[in-house]
């Protein structure tokens, strides 16, 4: 046979077979980076919590049990067509596949179908005020793209008045706010994850010395204000946290320190975007050695520490962690975990701040000093690997103090040892969390080990390694939605139900 | 149609990638061989002339999470640093054996045992032995438990442990446990007690 005749025949086949090659080594060198965990935010009167968002066929859905069940009693049942929940004595339908539903004596069209996933009912976000109005017969607002939504006046306006006077610029709100507060050079930002805060335009420009501008943005689930200053600003919340008053931040004077003894200053707990996929170290709050961070980066909260947990997701960045496969690492699993828990401990009402909430390199100093600095109430250290099964729940393994011993250090203590006083309460805590992951058929042990920064936590504070939860499980379980939802709800409970004896002698 | 040079290129990138294949296959046919012939990488000490003396192990058992005392037997030297450095490498030759009850990395030792006066053994491993040693909260804890309980065990004059790396301070054993800290005996005492309640 001849060349050309060979080679014409086999010419487009191999091209094939070669784009497939390159494709997949292509798809198998750089895997396509996870999505960003979505999450829809419901404000009631009563209650704000937050949903998880999944897309399907290029629409977002939540689901309608988790929706309605902190609103009441609800009750699901399995239908021959597909699920019946009823509330109250409102009953509702919702078969898979159809794009129009019962609930009570109105039927209901929307754009999609209804998704049956996993035992769960899912609708587009878009169906929910509608659902919501037929279950509760109340009047609700969804911000769609911000995927916020409003039950009847849960709502609360706030205005912006600049005070030429005293040269502040006062946010007054028409209900008290409790925002996650930070710093970036001038500007001021106030994130809002669970109050319902609206404003009725986007920004305002300011002829201020002090005060350029004001931006209200709202994203996922959330809402900022941002105040762009032309010199550090300060914060200071009055009148029971209706009244924020933002002013030309004190000039700095003496050095915060790590340790936890009362300062007239604090920092806010102040966590990173939902969006923000990967942030450099030096935008983690707090993080910076206490030395260099200026007294005009805290917040004046009236002398009151309000009590929050610092999740610290394991490793991330440079630190990889357990590599249990090429595209699953441990700092990926303790990052879903991290997040699952903070949004089952705003659920209830604890506030929470991821550490990292990106790829981000940190050292167990940085990590130390952003919980100390910012005064956490609680420290959870997040891990996962084997050997074993199950949560294992650790509290630090502290060594005898022999250097310095009875040495006076004023209100400073030992950095290897500044746990040593609230391992009593660590262990309280960590107590608690077995006992609820054993209500959860979750196996759970508590033990000490040396695991840094622990060590150097000033409040109670404890570690927890997540194993596959059976033998026979690969290390892909230990990314399973609903096993990590098992845990962050356990801890969640045990938090809250511990948190009266966490905050003894705050 | 397509061009001739244009061919020829496709074609030799094929037999590339053809040839990158059979390369890595043999690759892996090297790793495993050498990973069948792992017993010759268990620590070598000079021979002891001399009886064999009864020596107590705290081996650390993965499966159950826990660490179990058993007894064993070497010939030991005299000299206390060389005695327990002895025993260190009978405590890791079980764990380098296959099946390991506690897997470490290949060729893992211990480079050198100090005793220092108030009680201190510094225990100085080898790079290979931190370099693969698999990481975790429980692995690690469990081989830092494990080498300082046996230490006890056979060395009543030892109350803390410190670990160095080919010499020097490191910051964790593999990601987790902490090296940085000075482990007193009596602490590892209780932390080994709280594993072994199941």
């Amino acid at each position: 046979m001849q060349w050309s005749s060979l080679s014409s025949r086999l010419s487009k086949p191999l091209i094939a077979l070669l784009v497939i090659i390159f494709s997949v080594s292509l798809a198998w060198k750089f895997p396509l980076a996870s999505a960003e965990e979505k999450k829809l935010t419901v404000y009631a009167p009563q209650t704000t919590y937050a949903l998880q968002v999944s897309d399907h066929e290029n629409r977002e859905y939540a689901g309608v049990y988790e929706l309605l069940q902190p609103l009441g009693k609800v009750q699901v049942r399995v239908t021959g067509a597909g699920y019946s929940i009823r509330m109250g004595d409102v009953e509702g339908e919702f078969q898979e596949g159809r794009s129009k539903i019962r609930v009570g004596h109105s039927e209901i069209t929307f754009p999609g179908k209804v998704v049956i996933d996993q035992g769960r009912v899912l609708l587009p976000i878009r169906a929910l005020p509608a659902v919501l109005s037929q279950y509760l017969k109340l009047h609700s607002e969804l911000h769609e793209s911000a995927r916020r939504l409003f039950i009847e006046n849960a709502a609360a306006r706030f205005s912006a008045e600049l005070k030429k006077a005293d040269g502040s610029l006062v946010l007054s709100f028409s209900k008290p706010v409790n925002p996650n507060v930070s710093t970036e050079g001038s500007k001021l930002h106030l994130l809002f994850t669970r109050d319902p805060v609206i404003f009725g335009a986007d920004g305002f420009t300011y002829n201020d010395k002090l005060v350029s501008s004001i931006n209200f943005v709202e994203r996922n689930g959330a809402a900022e204000v941002v105040v762009n200053g032309t010199s550090p600003l300060l914060a200071t919340f009055s009148d029971g946290g209706k009244t924020i008053a933002i002013s030309a931040a004190p000039l700095p004077s003496v050095a915060q320190s790590p340790t936890p003894a009362p300062a007239p200053v604090i920092t806010q707990p102040a966590p990173a975007p939902e969006s923000a996929s990967s942030a450099p170290a030096s935008n983690v709050p707090g993080t910076n050695p206490p030395a260099a961070a200026p007294v005009s980066h805290g917040v004046s909260v009236n002398n009151v520490v309000h009590f929050f947990v610092m999740i610290d997701a394991g490793h991330g960045g440079l630190e990889t962690g357990t590599r249990f496969s090429e595209k699953l690492s441990e700092k990926e699993i303790t990052l879903l975990l991290a997040r699952r828990l903070r949004t089952e401990l705003q659920n209830r009402g604890v506030n929470a701040v991821l550490l990292r909430d990106g790829d981000t390199t940190l050292s167990f100093d940085q990590r130390a000093v952003a919980s100390n600095a910012q005064r956490a109430g609680l420290y959870i250290s997040i891990h996962a690997g084997g050997p074993g099964t199950g949560v294992r729940l650790y509290t630090a393994l502290m060594p005898t103090p022999e250097q310095g011993k009875g040495e006076k250090l004023g209100p400073f203590l030992p950095w290897g040892t500044a746990q040593a006083g609230f391992l009593e309460r660590s262990r309280l805590v960590a107590a608690s969390v077995v006992a609820e992951m054993g209500n959860k058929d979750v196996n759970a042990l508590m033990t000490t080990a040396p695991v840094p920064p622990l060590n150097s936590i000033a409040a109670p504070a404890f570690a927890m390694e997540v194993a596959p939860p059976t033998s026979s499980a690969t290390p892909d379980a230990l990314s399973n939605p609903s096993y990590q939802q098992a845990i962050a709800v356990a801890t969640a409970t045990a938090i809250v139900n511990a948190r009266p004896k966490i905050e003894e002698q705050r | 149609m397509i061009a001739r040079h244009v061919q020829i290129t496709i074609f030799v990138l094929l037999l590339g990638v053809l040839a990158g294949g059979v390369y890595m296959n043999r690759l892996k046919q090297r790793e495993q061989s050498a990973a069948q012939t792992n017993s010759d990488s268990l620590p070598v000490t000079a021979p002891v002339a001399g009886p064999t003396e009864k020596i107590e192990l705290m081996i650390a058992y993965d499966e159950d999470g826990v660490l179990r005392k058993e007894q064993s037997s070497a010939a030991l030297p005299q000299e206390a640093m060389a005695r327990d450095k002895k025993i260190l490498r009978v405590l890791l030759g079980e764990y380098l054996r296959k099946p390991s009850p506690h897997p470490l990395g290949d060729r893992a030792d211990v480079n050198d045992v100090y005793l220092a006066p108030g009680g201190l053994c510094v225990v100085d491993l080898n790079a290979t032995f931190a370099e693969g040693h698999r990481s975790g909260i429980m692995a690690e804890q469990m081989t830092i438990a494990s080498i300082v309980e046996t230490l006890s065990l056979n060395d009543r004059t030892i109350t803390k442990v410190k670990f160095l790396v080919d010499g020097k301070e490191r910051e964790t054993l593999a990601g987790h446990a902490d090296l940085s800290m000075i482990y007193e005996v009596p602490a590892v005492h209780e932390m080994v007690a709280e594993l072994q309640v199941r």
